[in-house]
Order: C-alpha cells, then structure tokens, then sequence
C-alpha cells in the first residue's frame, strides 16, 4: 500500500506553474531521490507534503489522510534553509523537537550531535554552515516519522562533510520510514537511492527503480539526469 | 499553546529586557528637570508634558518592539519551523498574541511604577498642584495625546492584522497579497515623523511660555496644525487599512476557492 499518494497535483504561484499536475505513488521503506535543476519544483512538492504550503488542484494522501496539523507527526521534514532558533543551544534545540514532537527522540538526537562531533552547548548563533546542515539532519533523523524528507542536505559543504551527512542519513533511516532526499549532487546520493524521482519544470521525467535503470538500460542515475536534462 | 508561549517568551527574554532599560531610561530623563526646574524656570507647564510624552514614548516603543517581535519570525526562515510543528494556526496566533499581551502588560506596569515613583517624589509640591490644575484642562496634552494614540493604535492595528493574515495563509504561501500589508506597515514611519515634529513643536512652544498673549496665540495655532496633521493622517490610513484588508481578504478568498 502506497504511504504517499499524489494525484495530478499542481502549484500555481501567480502566474508561474511550480507543479504540473504530478501524480506520484511513494512506498514504505524505501528511499526517494527527487532531483532536478534549481526551479524545478522540488521544494514546492516537498513543502506541500509537509503541509506548509497548499496546493493548487490535485490530491495529495498521506497514510491515507490528507495533510493537516495530524499528518506533521509522521511528516519530518528538513528545509534548505537554517529554521532553529538561533539563541537555542544544541540541547535546547533537543527539547524543542522533543516537546513538540512525540516520536522525536532525544537519545538518538544526543547520539547524533556526537556522531557528528557537534557540541551540545554550542549555540545554534555559534555553528558554521556545515555544522548547521549536520544539526538540521540531525534533528530530522532523530524523529520516528513514516515519512522523512531532506531538503538539499548536501549543499553548500565540503566533502568530508557531505560523507559524514550521507552515512548519518544511512544509519539512521528507520525500518519502514520513507526517506525523500531532493539535490543536485546526483553522483553523491546515487548509492543509498532506491528509487529515482526526476522533475523538471514542475513535471515528473522520469520516476523508476534505480536498479532496474541499470540492468534494463544500462544507466546510472546520474547518466540519465544528463540525458533528462542535458542540451 | 502553553509549551509554545513558553517557547515565545524564552525567545524574547532578551528584547523584554532592552525594551525596560528603553523604557526606565526614557522615563527617568525628565525626573531631574522635573524636580530641579519646575519652580525656578518656568518649566511648570512643560514638565508634565514632558514626562507624559517620554512615558509614552518608552510605551510605544515597548509595544511597537514587542509586537514586530512577535511576528518576526512568521517572515523569515523560523516560519517552518512553527508551521511544521503538529499545532493549529489558530494556537500559534493565539500564543503570539497572549506573549504579546503578557509583554505589553509588563511594560505597562513598569511604567505605573513610574508614574507611582513620580508621584511619591513630587507629592505635596506645587509642581503636583499644577499638574492636577493643569492637566484637565490643556490642549496640548490631548493632541500629544491623541497623535501618539493614533499612531500606537495603527501600529498595533497593522502589526495584529499582519500576524492574522500570515497565520491564516501560512508561510510562504503566495507573497503577493503580502505587498499592501508591508506597504501600509512602512508607511507608519510618517505619522511617527509627523508626530514627532508635532510634539518638537508644542514643546519648543511651550517652553517659551510666557504671558505673552501673542505666544499663546501661537502654541494654540501649533497645537491647532498639529491636530489637523493627525487628522488628515488617521483619514488616509482609515483607506490605506481598508484597501490592505480589502486586497488581503480578496487574496485569501481567491486562495480558498482556487479562483
């Protein structure tokens, strides 16, 4: 049975179309690489499932239900951009979430920060943008939800961290949670995908199983990101 | 909600604090002029004046800072992170408000405290006399008071509509209905302008005071332009208010029924 059901969904904003009527059935267990170009729609779909933003026409299931205060509970969703409190320290970060949210779980959460070698007094005023990436995986990873989503976990990080990143978000991917990662480094999730979402212009190109892109047509995903989207 | 207050004032602990400093040092600065020049300068009329408009002030700014406060970060980035949180836009705007309420109560008894100290220290002299004699019966005084009024209740005004209307629509939804709210919002900078000259002018006037009947005739004639100025003022954002909520409501019924 799908977790995610997406039916001919579209996002209007003004007069730019950001999603075009994408229809869309996600599984659990399994990890979704949703990749495109900048403006491709990657964000919008993935703030609407989060339900911070509302659609414009379609249909959009979440276990069944559609998205509302409930359906954030098994909805974690980590955004492009630092959203913590900036005053907050790591810990007080760690209350916050699991305050809020019943499945987060602080030992995880502290577990992590030290995975990470982020240090639990620091402020969130204090960290680099590397660190800051780590935390906002961090405070993701540390929830129990069916459903995680990480906004361009990668950018704007040096490679020693992106490795540290990519290994945290293997660890720690829960039996049955759906993972949904959006980037543009396609070289560097390719490994832990399992299926491959490739959107452009708010349409979906191509959506398949990335093993069977390799036996049955011989194509890495990044391969056929260049042919999706090459000149 | 309770949790999320909790969350709002820890957030503001520190804009609570600058904003009594504000208000403590605004208040303080007439004290002195209060108790050393009241009788020997001819100050009787304006100290009153004065203290009323720094209270004020230290009030306003108090309120003006607290409530952009708290909506501040329904504008940028920590939006999502309220908006993820499994709590209705209802309870959000809720705490925001009830943090509001709670900071401006803080403030406003910071400032009775004033007012009591003011009281205590200057009971008995002729300066208090004066004020009681004074105060029912002055026109300046009720335009100060009426320009500030008008100008903390549009702030207060836009800065409760704004939280309204981004709770309802949610972050980053469709910006454009946004535009006339922040316009009408930037557009306080003049009234506080206007009000402040405004109040330059009647103190400045006064402070001339004399039984000179032609310089009472001009302090009449200040206080007189001053309340025009408001006026005008409170007119043009009656229709700037009503065409932002006009636009606003427009935009949020276009969004509801996906017109």
């Amino acid at each position: 049975m799908s977790l995610l059901e997406i039916k001919n969904l579209s996002k209007i904003y003004q007069k730019r179309i950001a999603l075009n009527s994408i229809t869309l059935n996600l599984v659990s267990g399994k990890v979704y690489g949703l990749l495109g170009p900048n403006g491709s729609g990657k964000t919008t779909l993935m703030k609407i499932i989060a339900n911070l933003m509302q659609p414009s026409s379609g249909e959009i299931l979440i276990d069944g239900k559609a998205p509302s205060i409930n359906s954030r509970n098994i909805v974690a969703y980590m955004p492009t951009i630092n959203y913590l409190y900036k005053s907050m320290t790591l810990t007080q970060i760690g209350l916050f979430f699991s305050d809020f949210f019943n499945d987060f779980n602080m030992e995880d959460y502290f577990k992590l920060l030290e995975e990470m070698e982020l240090p639990k007094t620091l402020k969130v005023s204090a960290l680099s943008s590397g660190m800051s990436s780590k935390l906002r995986v961090a405070t993701t990873m540390s929830r129990n939800a069916k459903i995680i989503m990480l906004d361009e976990p990668l950018n704007g990080i040096d490679l020693i961290t992106r490795d540290c990143i990519i290994k945290t978000i293997v660890d720690n991917i829960k039996n049955n949670s759906t993972v949904i990662i959006s980037s543009h480094m396609v070289e560097q999730i390719e490994p832990i995908l399992d299926e491959a979402i490739l959107i452009n212009s708010g349409h979906i190109e191509f959506f398949g199983d990335v093993e069977v892109l390799r036996e049955q047509q011989g194509l890495s995903v990044a391969n056929k990101y260049r042919e999706v989207f090459g000149s | 909600m309770i949790k999320l207050i909790k969350y709002e004032l820890y957030k503001n602990k520190l804009f609570l604090l600058l904003t009594t400093i504000i208000t403590l040092v605004l208040g303080a600065l007439p004290l002195p002029i209060a108790i050393n020049g009241s009788e020997s300068m001819g100050l009787n009329y304006v100290i009153p004046l004065l203290v009323i408009i720094f209270l004020i002030y230290g009030i306003g700014i108090g309120m003006i800072i607290f409530m952009i406060l708290q909506q501040r970060e329904l504008w940028n980035n920590n939006g999502i992170l309220l908006y993820s949180l499994p709590i209705s836009r209802f309870k959000i705007f809720a705490s925001k408000i009830i943090t509001g309420l709670f900071s401006t109560i803080f403030l406003l008894s910071i400032t009775a405290l004033y007012a009591f100290m003011y009281i205590k220290i200057l009971d008995g002299t002729d300066f208090v006399k004066e004020i009681i004699a004074y105060v029912p019966s002055n026109l300046a005084i009720s335009t100060t008071f009426s320009i500030m009024g008008n100008w903390l209740y549009w702030v207060m005004t836009i800065t409760f509509l704004i939280v309204l209307s981004k709770t309802i629509l949610g972050h980053n939804s469709n910006k454009g209905w946004i535009i006339p709210l922040i316009g009408v919002f930037l557009i306080i900078v003049l009234p506080v302008v206007v009000s402040l000259v405004a109040n330059h002018s009647l103190i400045t006037t006064s402070l001339q005071l004399t039984e000179d009947p032609d310089v009472q005739g001009d302090i009449a004639s200040s206080i007189q332009m001053g309340s025009t100025v408001n006026f005008i003022i409170s007119i043009a954002f009656n229709w700037l208010m009503s065409i932002g909520m006009f636009i606003s409501c427009g935009m949020f019924i276009k969004k509801k029924l996906n017109i």
